[in-house]
Parts: structure tokens; C-alpha cells; sequence
């Protein structure tokens, strides 16, 4: 007879893996796709495919490069070429997609000591970096249907209605002018229980009480920017959010006072990107403030 | 929030339910181990050639808080052996082959009780552990004055059936452990923690003055003595304190159902339910079997093995512990064995931890569970210390919850140890200074 397998307990483990969760938001992801290429046209899929591809590609290369276990296969890498790829105009310039996603993985992720070990939401700080780099205005050109517009955050712009706003017919990123694809997206990843309702709640609760306060639109706020993509899919990135659930509320509404900040008194239009950005800097602070006392704990032993 | 549900919920996989157990054939020889929580200070009472019978004692209680060991078959005692133990310590190990006629020893008789303190002897002298798996003595457990008697029915490990036929077969006998205990003990009231109970068990304790029943809330692990005396009374057991220190009791059905047939008859522990399930088996089944006998034999009794075996479990697949070999004694507390195929033996492979939270969320003990490996790599005693790694109960749902497949209960059971270890070294530190 042969030996017999000697393992710790426990000897089940549940279905759900890093690669399960993933595939759930590249799933989650996928209405947007197509309503970025009914609305911006094929293009859209164009920059997409050269986002998702230079983010694997860099993945990979960089993990051949410092001799680490290859992990493509997690599917992380394509979640972030995906959320990259939706933040960008369809005007963008191909080498420009590209060069975001090498930035988001290699400098914000893998550099950091990949999956897991990043302090920033790479697909968010590379686009922020692209921001401020600028590239002549290409991040910041908007057109619809090949005429050049303004988004509907920008000053001046006109609410374009709350059809508008859910089908996307209006300028905008790829990913994030279509508010009902985003809607779809999210409700997908809370009935999958990918994450959970704290984050988006206490993000999209707080930009709707503030927009109220001072006055603002209310679904202009809402749905007029990268509010829902930032909500449900960048400020719940698991590993630059808190951990329990407490802290992610403190997370969320600060997510959401930082945004309308910025959207009120900044000098920019929109201000999602630098809001998840600043919060994914406190994360460790909140988790620190937010961590659960053991049961029976008391005073340290 | 924080307090909420914790714990998981867990396919049950109770697939004996409906089984009746079955005597299982006298087996060749039998091995009675000495230690019990590795602090055994017995010694055997027969040496090689001696005959002995069903019942009668082979080892003495020794001190502290051990029991006798008794014959669990008729026999010879063929000499003793080593045996190494899953903990990894080597025991002295009394081996005896048997005449296949099961005589009962002319000493088993039942015990004359009347007052708390011969009520406890008696106990002692059944040799009688924990059944639901942790294997404590219960003389040891009962010897306190508390309000509450909790009775674990909730056999929340997968397979796991053997307290659910106690509480089918033997419910009367259950019953009548909680009058004793509550009688001899001076216990006043009595929780019945159940989760899908046979019907009519419900009916036999609601007999019991000062007793009610509670059906325990569906997520695994709602049986952990902590996670059941909170359920049950809303206490909380103190970090490094006792259930009785909250004035708790908490003792398995199956453990008194044998209480109480001790006391009418006599008959020490000397045998037990055992659940035999797993993806490798024949037919999942419930044996009935002499203390001692080999893991191999109880399978072998229960029809075989569809497949190779690749894992054999003793206990439930959450915090069971698998065996090199299945040339294992039943142990008392042994409450199952579980047989996987290749397939369900094989652990996936870890990955790095992506934050998620969901060990956080799952950890009834309310620990940072991710937080324990951590500080454990970098021996970082502080630290374990602040996040309370000490209170870990090695229940497995961070582990089973846990998307990067990350083994963080031995990173706990490690940190624990740890903890241990430097505690001691700073005690004999300062005996010295002193």
C-alpha cells in the first residue's frame, strides 16, 4: 500500500479562488465593454485589448525578469488593464494605453511586491499619472460620435438627463460614461458576495448627501462621472482597502467627502481617481483604528 | 457588524444519518495507549501473559487529573509497545490479543454514589474523556460549581454522526446523564444546544426541570465550547480562563449518555460510535468499536475501500488529524474516520494573500487571522501578543475561506507554540535573576 498523505487541518477548503474572484469582476466588467463599443465604437475595443494585453505582457515579463512565479493566471492582471483601459478617452493614442498598464503593474504593483502587496489601486494611479503627465490633452479630449464635447462634471457642461446619463450618451471615459453598465457590474460582484455593500454605500451615500447640501445635481454627481466605476470597482480593490467592515465604511465615506472636495473646490472636474488614491494611503491607518478586539481578549496577554 | 455571523457555513455531509451502528468483529489485538494529554503519569497494573477481561482497569489513574485505562476486550496482554501519537510524543502502549469471547471482568460492577465527591470518583474511575473529540477528563470538567450545564449536540464538523445517533438511540440515557450531573454536580439549569435533533429527542429533555432546549443557529464553529457557551448564555469566556470560571459546564451528549450507563452498570469506557465516511469508502457507516482496535479494522468492518486511500482523517475534515498509517489505535475521544481518494487529499496550492478579509470576517474568535502569519514570520512576539494569536481555537475557517488556499492555522498552532515557548524562557529568566 502506498503512503498515506499527512496534511494540517483543515482538509477542505472552500471553491472560491484569486482566480474565481477575478474572472467574477472581469464578468462584472464586460456590460461596460460593450457599451463603450456601442457608444464610442470599435476603437473602444481596440484600446481595451491593447490595455488588458500590455498588462498581462508586462506581468509576465517582469516576473520571468526577477525570477518569481509567474502569475498571470490569476487574472489580476486583466482586472487592472480593464479598469485602466475604462478610464481612458477613445481618442487616446494606443502607446499610451499601453504605457499606463506597464506603469500600473510593473511601477505600482510588482515593484511593491505584486498581488497583494501594492499600497495603490495600480489601474488608479496609473491613471493619475497619466493625468498629470498629460500627453498634450490626450487624456483629457473627450469626443461623441467623432465631435469633440465636454463631460457632463465639466463647468459649464449641461445635464444631459437622466437617460443620457444611464445609456451614456454623452462624453466621457470608456468604461464610465455608460452609468447602467456600471449598475449591472456592481450589483453582479454584491450578489456574487466578490465584495460586499459597505464600500459603494458608504462612497455613493456620502457624494449624494454632500451633492444635496451644496446644492448640486444630485444625478449629475452620481452619474456623471467615474463615480460607479470608482465605487463598486476601484475603491473595493481588496488589497489598498480596509480590511473589516467597520473600516471600510470609514473608507467609503471618506472616499466620498474627498471626491465631492475636489469636484466642489478643485481644480479639476472630476475627482474619483485622487480621492480612492488618498484613501488607499490611509488604508493601513484605518485598519489599524478598525481592528477587531478578539472575543474573551481583554488587556493584552 | 464585527459581532455579526461569524464562522461558515458548511456542506454537512452527514451521510450516516440513518445508519445503525454495527458491532464491528472481535479483532485480533488491541492497543491501549497511557497517555491522555500527553501529561500521563500511570502506570500499567498487568505485564506480559497476564489474561485479562472486558472492564478490568490495566492502568491506574495516576495524579493530577488521569483516569484509569481498562481492558476493552478479553485476551492476553501480548507486552508493550512504543506508539507514537499524531501529537508526535511516544507513549508506552499496552497490547493485547484477544480470545474473541469477550468475558467481562467479575469486578465491573455499578458504583454506590450518594454525594457529589463519590459521584466524582465514580466518574474518575469510569476512565471517562471528552467524546466529542478533545478527549479531557470529565471528572476534571465536572469538579466545579457553575449555573449552567451545556450539552453540545451540535456535532458541526462534516460526516461527523455518532452524537446525532446518541441522541437517536440513546436519548434517554442522555437524559438521564444531565439529572445526575445536575443532581450529584448541584447544577441548576441545563441548556440542550440542538441542530437537526432526532425526532422524540426533543420531548425527553423537556422532562428535566430546569432544563430547555435551544436550537442552535446553522454555521460551523457553533459546537466550539467558546462559540456555544456565548450562544447558549451570552458569556464570554476570558482569555486563558475556563468555561467554568464563567459558570459553565459544557459536556457532549455522548459523554453522558455514557455517564449514566456507567453509573447503572459499571461498564468503564471500553468501546464507542465511530462515524467511517470519506470519498475512498465502500459504504459510509457507523461502527461500533473496542478502544484500541486498529484504524485498518474499522474500515475493513465497515466494507472497505472503493479507492486507494489517500488521507486518513481521525475526526471531522475542519480540525481532524490526518494519520501516517492506518495502523492507528481508536483513541477515546475518536469520534470518527474519515478515508479520501486522491482527488480530496490533495490541497491546493497557496498563494499570496490579496487582502481580501474574508478570514477576518469568518474568525469566530474575532482575530485578524492574516495578521497572525505575518507576525509569526518576523517572530514578532509584540505583536502576537496585541492581536491576542493566543486565543486562536484551530477552528479552520480562515484557512477554509481563504481564496489564496494560505494554510493559516498552522501558522496560528506555530505562533502559538511560539507564544509558549517564550513565555517559558522568560519565567526561567526571571527565576534566575531571582
Amino acid at each position: 500500500m502506498k503512503l498515506l498523505t499527512v496534511t494540517p487541518a483543515p482538509h477542505i477548503r472552500d471553491r472560491e479562488t484569486t482566480q474565481s474572484i477575478m474572472l467574477d469582476v472581469v464578468i462584472a466588467l464586460l456590460p461596460a465593454l460593450v457599451a463603450s463599443v456601442v457608444i464610442f465604437g470599435i476603437r473602444a475595443l481596440v484600446v481595451t485589448a491593447v490595455s488588458v494585453a500590455a498588462a498581462v505582457l508586462s506581468e509576465f515579463l517582469f516576473e520571468k525578469g526577477v525570477k518569481k512565479p509567474v502569475t498571470i493566471s490569476d487574472l489580476s492582471a486583466v482586472v487592472t488593464g480593464l479598469l485602466l483601459a475604462y478610464c481612458l478617452p477613445v481618442t487616446i493614442p494606443l502607446w499610451i494605453a499601453a504605457l499606463g498598464s506597464v506603469i500600473a503593474i510593473v511601477v505600482v504593483k510588482q515593484l511593491f511586491g505584486g498581488i497583494g502587496q501594492n499600497f495603490a489601486n495600480p489601474a488608479v494611479t496609473a491613471r493619475v499619472v497619466l493625468l498629470i503627465c498629460s500627453f498634450g490633452g490626450a487624456m483629457t479630449t473627450w469626443t461623441i460620435d467623432g465631435v469633440s464635447a465636454a463631460t457632463p462634471l465639466a463647468e459649464g457642461a449641461v445635464n444631459p438627463g437622466l437617460t443620457a446619463l444611464l445609456l451614456g450618451k454623452h462624453a466621457g471615459c470608456l468604461g464610465e460614461t455608460c452609468a447602467a453598465a456600471m449598475l449591472i457590474g456592481g450589483i453582479y460582484l454584491l450578489v456574487r458576495k466578490v465584495i460586499s455593500w459597505h464600500i459603494p454605500v458608504a462612497y455613493l451615500g456620502t457624494v449624494a448627501v454632500v451633492s444635496l447640501i451644496a446644492g448640486q445635481d444630485l444625478t449629475l454627481q452620481l452619474l456623471g462621472g467615474g463615480l460607479l466605476m470608482g465605487a463598486f470597482f476601484m475603491a473595493t480593490d481588496y488589497t489598498t482597502s480596509p480590511m473589516t467592515k467597520e473600516g471600510q465604511l470609514v473608507y467609503g465615506v471618506g472616499c466620498g467627502l474627498l471626491t465631492m472636495m475636489i469636484r466642489l473646490w478643485g481644480a479639476t472636474p472630476e475627482g474619483v481617481s485622487y480621492a480612492i488614491l488618498l484613501m488607499n494611503i490611509l488604508t493601513p491607518h484605518i485598519d489599524k483604528l478598525t481592528s477587531h478586539k478578539a472575543l474573551g481578549g481583554g488587556e493584552a496577554a | 457588524m464585527g459581532m455579526g455571523i461569524h464562522g461558515v457555513r458548511l456542506d454537512g455531509h452527514k451521510n450516516t444519518v440513518n445508519c445503525t451502528p454495527v458491532e464491528m468483529p472481535i479483532p485480533e489485538k488491541v492497543r491501549l495507549p497511557l497517555a491522555l494529554l500527553g501529561a500521563n503519569t500511570s502506570t500499567f497494573l498487568v505485564k506480559k501473559g497476564d489474561e485479562v477481561a472486558v472492564g478490568q482497569p490495566v492502568a491506574d489513574q495516576g495524579k493530577g487529573i488521569g483516569v484509569p485505562v481498562y481492558a476493552s476486550v478479553s485476551g492476553t496482554v501480548a507486552g508493550i509497545e512504543k506508539l507514537r501519537l499524531t501529537s508526535g510524543a511516544v507513549v508506552d502502549t499496552l497490547v493485547i490479543t484477544t480470545d474473541g469471547k469477550q468475558t467481562v471482568w467479575e469486578g465491573v460492577k455499578a458504583p454506590t454514589v450518594t454525594d457529589r465527591q463519590s459521584f466524582l470518583e465514580a466518574v474518575r474511575q469510569s476512565g471517562l474523556v471528552g467524546l466529542g473529540g478533545a478527549g479531557f477528563p470529565t471528572w476534571v470538567k465536572l469538579d466545579a460549581q457553575v449555573e449552567y450545564l451545556i450539552i453540545n449536540g451540535s456535532e458541526c464538523e462534516p460526516y461527523c454522526t455518532a452524537d446525532y445517533a446518541a441522541l437517536r438511540d440513546f436519548v434517554s440515557d442522555v437524559a438521564e446523564g444531565i439529572e445526575l450531573v445536575k443532581k450529584y454536580i448541584g447544577v441548576e439549569k441545563a441548556v440542550i444546544g440542538l441542530k437537526h435533533p432526532p425526532k422524540d429527542a426533543e420531548a425527553a429533555f423537556k422532562a428535566i426541570p430546569g432544563a430547555q432546549v435551544q436550537h442552535l443557529r446553522e454555521y460551523y464553529p457553533i459546537g466550539a465550547e467558546k462559540m456555544l457557551i456565548k450562544e447558549t448564555t451570552g458569556r464570554v469566556v476570558p482569555g486563558g480562563k475556563l468555561p467554568k470560571d464563567v459558570g459553565c459546564i459544557v459536556i457532549n451528549v455522548n459523554t453522558l449518555a455514557y455517564l449514566a450507563r456507567f453509573l447503572r452498570t459499571g461498564m468503564p469506557l471500553v468501546s464507542r460510535t465511530v462515524t467511517v465516511d470519506g470519498s475512498a469508502v465502500n459504504s459510509p457507516a457507523l461502527i461500533n468499536a473496542p478502544i484500541g482496535v486498529s484504524v485498518g479494522d474499522i474500515f475493513a468492518a465497515a466494507g472497505g475501500f472503493k479507492t486507494e486511500p489517500s488521507k486518513v482523517i481521525a475526526g471531522g475534515p475542519m480540525m481532524g488529524v490526518s494519520l501516517d498509517s492506518l495502523d492507528y489505535p481508536l483513541l477515546w475521544q475518536n469520534g470518527s474516520f474519515l478515508a479520501l481518494n486522491e482527488k480530496d487529499a490533495k490541497l491546493p496550492e497557496p498563494g499570496a494573500c490579496i487582502r481580501c478579509g474574508r478570514c477576518v470576517e469568518a474568525c469566530p474568535m474575532n482575530l485578524m487571522a492574516f495578521q497572525i502569519t505575518k507576525a509569526y514570520r518576523a517572530k514578532d512576539l509584540d505583536t502576537l501578543k496585541a492581536i491576542r494569536a493566543d486565543l486562536c481555537i484551530e477552528c479552520g475557517c480562515c484557512a477554509y475561506v481563504c481564496p489564496a488556499k494560505r494554510d493559516m492555522v498552522t501558522s496560528n498552532k506555530l505562533a502559538k507554540r511560539f507564544m509558549a515557548d517564550e513565555a517559558k524562557k522568560q519565567k526561567e529568566k526571571e527565576a534566575k535573576k531571582a
